[in-house]
């Protein structure tokens, strides 16, 4: 249906398009500052259990793009996408606060005018607003960064209203990572999506890909995959979060990132303070 | 939210949902997702109506947009702030249309 809003953009509306979803290289160089880097239209899975920090990662994310480029920003929009109803707009702005130079109420509204917030109660009513977002894609162009805080938030759901077959219990979520894939193509956006770590390592995996994962590198990662299959094709990059149980390292959390192509890994560490995350 | 039925929205009357269902398209993901021009064709229902149709039932399912600058302004002015004097944290609670933050400041 956008394809009629595509043969109506004239030719400056395309350029400002393109040139509006800007490089995400600049949006946190102590994750994306490699040759492998992710630039619009890739899609990345922050993975991890409770309180490791993803959400935390989004906010600051979040005030790195809405920004304005003179604090240092993107000066781009943001939409997020919230399914487990924890948004914190009072923590964002404290974020923010902390990261302008001049923290008036008049340059925070400005940044939060390009901040977007939609809320889904099911996976269906997820696929639902996804088509609908796509009018707002197209007439937002500086609106790079999709973000869905979380995509694991219906799995128990889905799984029970599909009964016996996992076709039914997947087919939603199957849908949606398809559609988010084609945003994400058509309108040159670079998703975040996070997921729960709800299932455990199985022990003794002499088999599969977790384990291969886990012989090529001295990085411990408790991952087993376990939305469809779908989900596991698009997404580009992996980075696992969690936190330092260490009494020396203190509240220390470390990721580890993997792109899921060049099988590159690196691993980071940071704390999160008021004004949000510190790399150390 | 799921099942297309006559009367679900304005413009879904029994006939277009017997139509509909002719063709396989039974619920509201199904039309949403289809081929419209492919839909018109094969049912013999006007392309202008279905599309109409799309975007009445994806204003009417699907979940809206808020701007932050707006959320924010609706925080402030359903707000307040009071100091307690324990150690340093805000606690936001939530009720009927009103929130309070708790703001303990040493």
């Amino acid at each position: 249906m956008c394809s009629d809003f595509h043969r109506a953009e004239s030719g400056t509306e395309l350029l400002a398009r393109l040139e509006g979803r800007s490089s995400l290289k600049e949006i946190e160089p102590h994750l994306f500052a490699d040759e492998d880097s992710p630039v619009h239209g890739e899609i990345l899975e922050f993975h991890g259990p409770e309180g490791t920090g993803k959400t935390e990662m989004l906010y600051h994310l979040t005030a790195r793009c809405i920004l304005p480029k003179s604090e240092g920003g993107l000066g781009g929009e943001v939409l997020f996408i919230d399914t487990d109803y924890h948004f914190d707009i009072l923590r964002l702005v404290t974020v923010l606060e902390h990261r302008l130079s001049e923290s008036s109420e008049e340059a925070i509204k400005h940044c939060l005018g390009r901040f977007f917030l939609v809320y889904c109660s099911s996976s269906t009513q997820l696929l639902l607003t996804l088509y609908s977002l796509e009018t707002m894609f197209c007439s937002h162009p500086s609106l790079c960064l999709l973000i869905l805080d979380s995509l694991s938030a219906f799995y128990w759901i889905d799984r029970v209203n599909g009964g016996e077959s996992v076709n039914l219990q997947e087919s939603t979520l199957k849908k949606c990572s398809q559609l988010l894939e084609k945003l994400v193509n058509e309108y040159r956006l670079a998703l975040f999506a996070t997921t729960q770590s709800i299932m455990q390592k199985t022990s003794n995996s002499a088999e599969g890909p977790s384990c291969a994962f886990n012989r090529q590198s001295d990085v411990d990662v408790d991952y087993r995959p376990y939305l469809c299959k779908a989900w596991q094709q698009v997404v580009k990059h992996r980075i696992f979060f969690s936190k330092q149980d260490d009494s020396k390292t203190g509240n220390q959390f470390s990721l580890v990132s993997r792109h899921l192509k060049s099988n590159n890994l690196k691993k980071h560490f940071f704390i999160i303070g008021e004004s949000g995350v510190e790399f150390c | 939210m799921g099942v297309l039925r006559a009367g679900l929205c304005p413009g879904l009357t029994q006939d277009v949902v017997q139509l509909l269902r002719g063709r396989g398209i039974k619920t509201v993901v199904d039309l949403v997702s289809a081929d419209l021009e492919e839909v018109a064709q094969k049912c013999g229902l006007s392309y202008k109506a279905l599309v109409a149709l799309r975007r009445v039932l994806l204003a009417q399912f699907s979940a809206f947009p808020f701007n932050g600058a707006d959320l924010y302004e609706e925080l402030k002015t359903s707000t307040a702030i009071l100091s307690t004097g324990i150690a340093r944290f805000v606690w936001v609670l939530g009720g009927k249309g009103e929130r309070w933050a708790f703001d303990t400041c040493v």
